[in-house]
């Protein structure tokens, strides 16, 4: 059978910026416009514009919306109210991960949800197959009638000011406003993937052009370059932010894949995989995600072999590996035997036929960085 | 996408300039550079005097995104190697067909008989896209 290849609502902007292409997820997506090295230096130093448009975006609706999600969520959403964000795994009964979300309150009775790219269907039947338990609660996709977009980097907020009515210094992070943007309906959400400041944005598809285009032009005198899938990723692994299918998947729980934080065992209600999680919090596991970085010239890719520093034990796989473009090196995460985690340890990864050093360093890479007043 | 027409190729995506005493100064296309994204390191060259293999691996290739072997379109005796490129690997990116990554002595000058000419590169390009 032949899958139509998808295309996001801002494939003509692509198109026209000549844009390298690649298929992600079924999704014709821009790699690079320029080039991954600049674009991921352009948004650590000014701001760039991203297409998510390949992201699901589900409303949960009805007065126990809240109850569902506490039932699938790990993380614990009463510690959020209206206008809060919160991200959080969705997991199996087992402990491994359906997907890893995030949540924008709106009341007890509605939230915005962003999903995997990946999951968007596997997400929607997960939700609705729970959403039974409860007795007034609905699941909206609005994936394909939205268009989602993020501008991330240090002037990020310069750009956005002119644009809204709303004051951003106001604005925290892991929060969201329903305002507009030029007179348009938007919804802008203070979150990102890429260890920036900076805002995702939803619209309704047939303003999606519109303020791509408004925020390009205000953000031309901060130096705003379109950014790609590329920068995308190499951002979020110096940030040691998880990728779902590497980092937390169907075979990995999130205390294995070091975002136990999202993991809540002091939340009231019960939720999907619990025992599990909460076993792990409290004793031993057998592997856990470490960073590594480079000490000669090579460069890390997923599911590549690690060896302790002998070569003769194998200890685990790299979970994401990349060239980083901030710290000129090899970098990787990699789930490995929980016994090899000091700080400045070596390893050994088989890069094809012979051995690259790594040295266990802190995680994340690079520090969140936030806007500098 | 830039095809010079004095230059021969292979449908591994490198090209190859070849001098009046048979030998030949081997990189990689235009089309090799952008599909690699960012080079980053060029690594594992074989050393000069060394027999190589017709289809076997000259250097490899590491890109932010990916890596890549370059192939060796002939057997023959390594020449010379570019090692300017170890410092400088974005030359490839930004020059390509000035970047040379290697030089062979070819054994056997029938073998260039089997290259791609200019036309016949771009209507492979075009092909596989």
């Amino acid at each position: 059978m032949l899958i139509p290849v998808r295309r996001t609502t801002l494939f003509p902007v692509h198109e026209e910026l000549d844009a390298k292409l690649i298929l992600f997820e079924g999704w014709e997506m821009p790699l690079q416009y320029t080039s991954i090295m600049e674009e991921h230096v352009n948004t650590r130093e000014n701001a760039s514009l991203f297409d998510i448009t390949h992201m699901g975006e589900f409303l949960v609706e009805g007065s126990q919306a809240h109850d569902l999600l506490q039932y699938v969520c790990t993380n614990d959403l009463s510690l959020i109210g209206p206008g809060g964000a919160q991200y959080s795994p969705m997991c199996n009964d087992d402990g491994t991960v359906v997907d890893d979300i995030f949540c924008y309150c709106y009341s007890r009775s509605k939230y915005r949800l962003f999903v995997n790219a990946s999951n968007r269907q596997k997400d929607l039947l997960w939700l609705e197959t729970h959403a039974v338990r409860f007795d007034n609660v609905t699941v909206k996709n609005v994936s394909d009638e939205r268009t989602r977009m993020t501008l991330q980097g240090p002037k990020s907020q310069d750009i956005l000011e002119s644009l809204v009515p709303d004051n951003l210094d106001e604005m925290k992070r892991f929060t969201f406003i329903e305002t507009n943007i030029s007179g348009i309906s938007a919804f802008i959400a203070r979150t990102g993937y890429t260890g920036e400041d900076g805002f995702e944005i939803s619209c309704k598809n047939s303003d999606g052009i519109a303020i791509w285009e408004y925020i390009m032009a205000a953000g031309k005198e901060f130096g705003i370059l379109p950014a790609g899938l590329g920068a995308r990723d190499t951002l979020r692994l110096e940030a040691s932010y998880s990728l779902y299918g590497h980092e937390i998947s169907e075979e990995i729980t999130p205390i294995e894949g070091g975002v136990e934080f999202v993991v809540k065992p002091t939340k009231k209600e019960d939720y999907i995989g619990r025992k599990v999680l909460e076993t792990q919090l409290n004793s031993f596991i057998s592997r856990k995600i470490i960073a590594i970085e480079a000490m000669d010239r090579g460069v890390f890719r997923h599911d590549q072999d690690v060896y302790d520093k002998t070569g003769e034990v194998w200890i685990g796989k790299i979970t994401s590996g990349t060239f980083s473009p901030t710290f000129k090196k090899g970098i990787a995460l990699a789930l490995v035997n929980s016994k090899y985690k000091v700080i400045g340890d070596e390893v050994l990864v088989r890069v094809r036929d012979r051995f690259i050093r790594g040295k266990i360093v802190h995680r994340p890479f690079y520090d969140y960085h936030p806007r500098s007043k | 996408m830039n095809i010079p027409e004095d230059l021969k190729y292979t449908v591994t995506d490198e090209w190859i300039k070849i001098d009046g005493e048979g030998i030949a100064s081997i990189g990689i296309t235009d089309f090799a550079q952008e599909e690699l994204t960012d080079i980053v390191y060029i690594t594992d060259f074989p050393e000069i005097g060394d027999h190589v293999e017709k289809g076997s691996s000259l250097a490899v290739i590491e890109s932010v995104k990916t890596v890549a072997d370059v192939v060796s379109p002939f057997t023959g005796i390594i020449t010379e190697i570019n090692s300017v490129l170890e410092g400088k690997p974005e030359m490839l990116n930004e020059d390509p067909y000035n970047a040379w990554i290697i030089k062979i002595k070819v054994d056997d000058q029938g073998a260039f008989t089997q290259l791609l000419d200019p036309e016949q590169y771009r209507k492979k390009l075009s092909e596989d896209s």
